[in-house]
């Protein structure tokens, strides 16, 4: 399932990223409406249907406001986004995802029940005037209900973990993940049939005991699509990865070794790929003198397109290990004409991540090895009196260099361990 | 008025389960589309 989930999701990302907002605004609106027009109960007069759509409009504003918000907070990442072209590889950090990100972090299900249920509730106590304050206390119930499981989620999930039969679900594999997915589709598909009869009814829906034999069955499918969703949630929250991800490069297996102290963050930054005969620069064939002229291009509209970042003084560089020093040399010396004076390679650590849905997978994970491009400057990713090594022909190769700021970045993990025991 | 209370109480459980679970989806999609995107 997750193996067609990511093709689907290959899919949609060839549209483009802006189509993802307003679908996710649409959907949102379509749950707050098919809530609010199943609950209102006198949805064939104009003013019940007028009642009903208000839980939908107010959602829509919010998550529009929310969204435009999001927007202005990150207009310069946007605007990155938009001069840097539609080349989503050029510098994958500031491509419009983080806000995409950021727009999933928000507590959304807090703003659906925050707009949707008042709404509902007004609905309610209009139609049911004799029950109306009766449903406002059950709404504020439920809204606190649902507060309480989110921050059962977030904060005290791994203690219901460990009493809950996870270790089962881990084991059961991708497959059941297809049947935990199915009680949801079946949730959000009866959603519409329910509007359609509530509806179509002349049964007076206040009398008959079929409007509760509905709304129970409903529930139940939505308890069991509730349940069968943690496992979704969690991983979702906890950032773990969905599959093993098929790159186009791997790193050499002798780094799987290093330990994760001496890696550092990976910077948003060009990559220098040295794998093959011709070089590439974020993907388009360079020779030396084009790699610093483009560098240099790029370290000067770095502060145009990031204006709330550091200034470009970093280069990432795919090498393998056996690569020599003197094929290596120009390309760097290129970049540290172009004004960057840190490089660092990147590799690949083989680790396993455990999941809810699907296990546990292979999910290697970035590792950046910093080297200096000149002994003449100092880098913060070194202590002052040991600087890191630099790229030269004392390492003649990209393994030797690579071993030796491995040894300097655990040197300096150490001594800063010693400093904040102090 | 008890089975409307009965109805309400339902239709509020159901459609709180349902968004509550709808969103979870959404957002496991949100994180499948990130991932594939490699961020």
């Amino acid at each position: 399932m997750s193996g067609e989930l990511l093709e689907w999701a290959q899919d949609v990302e060839r549209f483009g990223a802006p189509v993802l907002a307003p679908l996710l605004i649409v959907t949102a609106a379509l749950i707050a409406a098919g809530v609010a027009i199943v609950t209102a109960p006198r949805a064939r007069t104009s003013s019940g249907r007028a009642w009903a759509l208000a839980p939908a409009t107010l959602l829509t504003l919010g998550a529009a406001g929310c969204l435009a918000a999001l927007i202005a907070e990150d207009r310069d990442q946007l605007l990155a986004w938009v001069l840097e072209g539609s080349s989503r590889d050029v510098y994958s950090g500031s491509a419009p995802w983080p806000l995409f990100m950021q727009l999933r972090m928000l507590p959304l299900v807090e703003l659906v029940l925050a707009l949707a249920i008042p709404g509902t509730a007004l609905a309610y106590a209009r139609a049911f005037r004799r029950v109306g304050p009766l449903f406002l206390m059950a709404a504020a119930v439920s809204i606190a209900a649902a507060f309480a499981v989110g921050w059962l989620d977030a904060e005290r999930l791994t203690l219901l973990r460990s009493i809950g039969p996870h270790e089962a679900w881990r084991a059961a594999g991708a497959e059941w993940a297809t049947l935990r997915l199915a009680p949801v589709v079946v949730a959000l598909l009866c959603m519409p049939a329910l509007v359609f009869l509530r509806w179509r009814s002349h049964v007076s829906w206040t009398t008959s005991w079929r409007a509760p034999a509905i709304a129970g069955s409903l529930a139940a499918l939505a308890a069991l699509a509730f349940i069968s969703t943690r496992g979704h949630a969690a991983d979702a929250r906890r950032w773990t990865p969905l599959a093993t991800r098929t790159g186009t490069w791997v790193a050499p297996s002798e780094l799987a070794s290093i330990p994760s102290s001496a890696c550092v963050e990976p910077a948003i930054a060009p990559v220098l790929d040295l794998r093959e005969e011709v070089a590439r620069l974020d993907g388009m064939r360079v020779d030396p003198e084009t790699t610093r002229e483009n560098l240099a291009t790029m370290r000067r509209n770095w502060r145009i397109l990031h204006p709330r970042g550091e200034p470009l003084d970093v280069v990432r560089l795919i090498a393998p290990l056996e690569r020599e020093w003197p094929e290596l040399e120009p390309y760097l010396v290129a970049a540290y004409r172009a004004g960057l004076t840190r490089a660092r390679f990147v590799f690949r650590r083989p680790a396993i991540a455990h999941t809810d849905v699907r296990g546990p997978i292979d999910a290697p994970r970035g590792c950046d090895v910093p080297v200096r491009l000149s002994p003449y400057i100092d880098s913060s990713e070194y202590p002052r009196y040991e600087p890191g090594p630099f790229a030269d022909e004392r390492w003649p190769t990209v393994g030797a260099l690579v071993r030796e700021a491995t040894r300097h970045r655990l040197g300096y993990a150490y001594l800063r361990s010693l400093t904040s025991a102090w | 008025m008890r089975r409307d209370l009965v109805t309400i109480a339902l239709a509020l459980l159901a459609a709180t389960l349902g968004a509550l679970a709808a969103l979870d989806w959404l957002g496991y999609g949100l994180h499948a589309l990130s991932w594939a995107h490699g961020s």
